[in-house]
Order: structure tokens, then sequence, then C-alpha cells
């Protein structure tokens, strides 16, 4: 299978991933539950992985919180700072994971920036909404749907200059981009694990500064004769029994970042979506989205052509690519796509230049036949 | 019996984070359940070392903040005794 959706989960890993979660799956029982050797095994995989994080995203390793995924750390993070109908600032690229909780809080939401591949345009409506008094701002790394890198740099300065706290959406930058939770200054910073980390699904990272509330409520091995959740991190957002197989493979994941650099896996996805571009300009009736700050990420609309019909073609064909509105509605409003959707091809370090040729080969076929 | 002393930690990250700060500069720190005679909050951690090891463990774990609770010394006839820093 030529497999370019990896902006969704990225299916190929490194072997180091699968023998982690199998050993881990043989040795480990609880965290913080017993102090026998199982115990011990589970709390020092955790512990690995906690640290691994801590390392890559320079931050202290008690801020670093597990999560199912992405989407459950930013529910953690928006439920700790927006009180309910509380005016709150995101980019015109957000993802259904911040945009829903956000409507279930009722929180009146300012959409600064809707032109993609234009950071300076970002900038200057993201300080426009800032002078608004937000109760928060909630930004996308990266679009999920068009591989535009928003100025997040720039969006954390302008947020501790209004004083106003920070929730980074990485889901798409973490393991690819630089990303510092003491420089940015964010209060929280959510992230998946199985994407550009190349953990297993079930796996996600919440980076917290403070002030975080839980979403979940039980045992956490610690302060157990208290009827309230510990005030300290990680254990405040963390009760029940952890994914400790899933961490143990993520923790294998993020040594395999660390070991190829973040900078390079990006070098590697962005030269192959300029390689697909290239190869794609020279067929007929297509729209690409590409510009300046863009990941490797591509997406594209065939005139005419229903983008779900085209993605079950490339399907029968064993290549894996997401049509549609990829779970991010404002973000298609803003580009202009939200009714038709688009295709879209999205890289992980495993992918080849042999397999973008396949790839444009046989959309060229496609669309001769359509 | 060779005499222990314990720092007991909030959380199990926090005590581990401990054990490689004391394994690092070549202290060896075993992480065990807080005893039930130690613990005012329920379950927790703890570390112990050895008698020789305990001013340079206590010096490291106090470096920028204290990142333990308490510690202890297990008396020879099996009682604790806190020790006042």
């Amino acid at each position: 299978m030529i497999y370019f959706d990896s902006a969704a989960t990225t299916l190929q890993k490194p072997s180091t991933v699968f023998w982690a979660v199998q050993r881990a799956m043989q040795t480990c029982a609880s965290v913080g539950r017993g102090g026998h050797r199982a115990a011990t095994a589970a709390a020092k995989t955790v512990f690995d992985c906690r640290q691994a994080a801590a390392e890559l995203f320079d931050a202290e390793t008690e801020q670093v919180v597990f999560t199912m995924n992405a989407t459950h750390g930013l529910n953690i993070a928006l439920h700790s700072l927006v009180p309910w109908g509380a005016r709150v600032v995101t980019s015109g690229f957000e993802h259904n994971a911040v945009v829903r909780p956000l409507y279930a809080l009722g929180a009146e939401i300012i959409t600064a920036g809707k032109k993609l591949f234009d950071p300076d345009d970002t900038l200057t409506a993201f300080e426009d909404a800032l002078r608004q008094r937000p109760a928060a701002a909630v930004c996308t790394h990266c679009s999920n749907v068009f591989g535009y890198v928003l100025p997040i740099e720039g969006i954390a300065k302008l947020c501790r200059q209004y004083d106003v706290p920070l929730v980074i959406d990485a889901s798409q930058s973490a393991g690819l981009l630089p990303l510092s939770l003491q420089e940015s200054g964010a209060a929280f910073i959510a992230m998946p694990g199985h994407k550009s980390l190349y953990g297993p699904q079930g796996t996600g990272i919440l980076l917290c500064a403070d002030g975080a509330q839980p979403l979940l409520f039980g045992g956490t091995g610690s302060n157990s004769a208290d009827i309230q959740m510990p005030e300290f991190l990680p254990d405040r957002l963390e009760a029940g029994t952890h994914n400790v197989c899933g961490l143990a493979g993520l923790t294998a994941g993020l040594r395999y970042v660390k070991k190829r650099t973040p900078e390079a896996i990006f070098r590697h996805e962005c030269a192959l979506r300029s390689q697909l571009e290239t190869r794609l300009r020279r067929l007929k009736n297509l729209e690409i989205f590409s510009g300046e700050s863009q990941s490797g990420v591509l997406s594209f609309v065939i005139r005419d052509v229903d983008c779900e019909d085209f993605a079950m073609q490339l399907a029968a064909r064993e290549i894996a690519v997401r049509a549609g509105l990829h779970c991010a509605p404002q973000a298609h409003r803003s580009a202009g796509t939200f009714d038709t959707g688009t295709l879209r091809v999205s890289f992980s370090a495993f992918n080849t230049q042999q397999e973008v040729q396949r790839f444009a080969e046989n959309c060229k076929k496609l669309l001769l036949k359509a | 019996m060779m005499s222990q002393y314990y720092f007991t930690f909030r959380s199990v990250t926090a005590a581990m984070q401990g054990q490689k700060e004391l394994e690092n500069a070549g202290i060896r720190a075993t992480m065990v359940r807080t005893p039930a005679s130690l613990r005012k909050q329920g379950c927790g951690y703890s570390l112990y070392v050895s008698q020789e090891a305990y001013v340079a463990s206590e010096a490291l774990l106090t470096q920028g903040q204290k990142r333990y609770q308490k510690s202890y010394h297990r008396l020879d006839n099996g009682q604790w005794q806190e020790v006042q820093t």
C-alpha cells in the first residue's frame, strides 16, 4: 500500500515501537499501584516516556501529562481556561477538536486570520482579536487540511504581550517543528502520540504550564486518603490506569524522532510534497493549495470530480489518502473549499520519491478515465 | 539491620525524578511504596538510601526547590524518626 494519510495517523512505525509495546504487554502492570516488579516496570516505562517528551518539548517532567489523544488534551485545556460563554480567539484553520469543545462551552469565538499561507495576515488578525480581551487564544500550529504553518512564535509573543493564555494544538507539528513549552509561554500544548511522534493510537500528550483542571476524576495512586484530586501534576490530570503499552510504544517513537531529528523529517516530507506538487501541476483541472510556510501536507481539488469518489478509486489501487472536510470545516470555510472538500496527501518519514511518482501516475490515469 | 533513610514523595513521578537525579550523581536509591505508618495522605512512593548517602542525597533533592515531602530515619528497633533539616 502507498500510505499518504499520515496527517490522520502514521501507519508505518519504527520496528522499535512494536517491540516496546509487546515487551510492555508482557512485563508491565499499573503505574503507582504497587511496589512489585510489574508495577515498578510500568512506572519506569511511563516515566521514560514522560522524560523523553519533556526533553523534546522543553518542559519539566511533571508538566508532561498523558492523554488519550490530542482531542482529550485540548478538552482539558479549554475546560481549564474558558468559563461558560467567554470570548475566545482562534485561527481560521482549527480542527473540530478545538471548535466543538468551544461550542459546548458556549464560547464567543473570534476567528482571526482566514488567509491561507499568509503569516502576516494571521498575526495582524490575532493582534486585533487579542485587543478584545479574550479569556484565551487557541491556535493550531499547522493546518491539518492545507499544511499551512501558522506563525506560532509570533502569536505566542502577542499572547504574552496582551496577557492572554495560549493553547497550542500541535497535532500536525509535534515531531516536525520546534516546539518549546518554556519559550512559547503557552498555558497548554496538546498533541497526539500516533502521528508524527510515531506512537500507537490511543496516546497523547498535554504539556501544562499551570492552572490545569481535571476532566476525569478517580484513582491516581497518590494522596488516596483525600477525596479530591491531587493538586499537583501529572496526577491531577491522570485519573485511572495509564495506557502503559501505548506509552512504551510512544517512548520508542519519541526516541526515533529524536535520533532522526524533527528538522530532517520535516525536510523530507516537504521535499516529497514539493515533488508531488510539481507532478500534479502538469495535470489539468486541478486546483492545488500551496504557498510559503507549508508543511508536508498538500490538498487539492479536481474540478467536477467528487473528492470522495476519487479517494475511493485510489483506495481500490491500494493508495490511501484522505478526502472530505478532514474534521476541520472552519479551515475549509476559510479557504473556500467547504462545499467540495479536498483531497489531502500527507507524508511520513517512511514515504519515498518512488511512491510519489506512482501516486502521480495513478492520478493521471484516473483523470484520463474520468 | 543497615541503617536506612527514606525520602517520601508526593507522586511516583516525583519519586522517579528524584531517583534519576540521585543515580546521575552516583547515589544508589531504591524506590518503594511509602510505609503505611509514614503516609498521612494515603498511597505514595519513597526513595531509600544508605546512611552514608543521606546528606548528599538531601542536598541534591533540595537544590533549587525541595522535591521530597519528608525524610525519615528507620531506627534499629524498626521505628521511624523524622529527620529535621
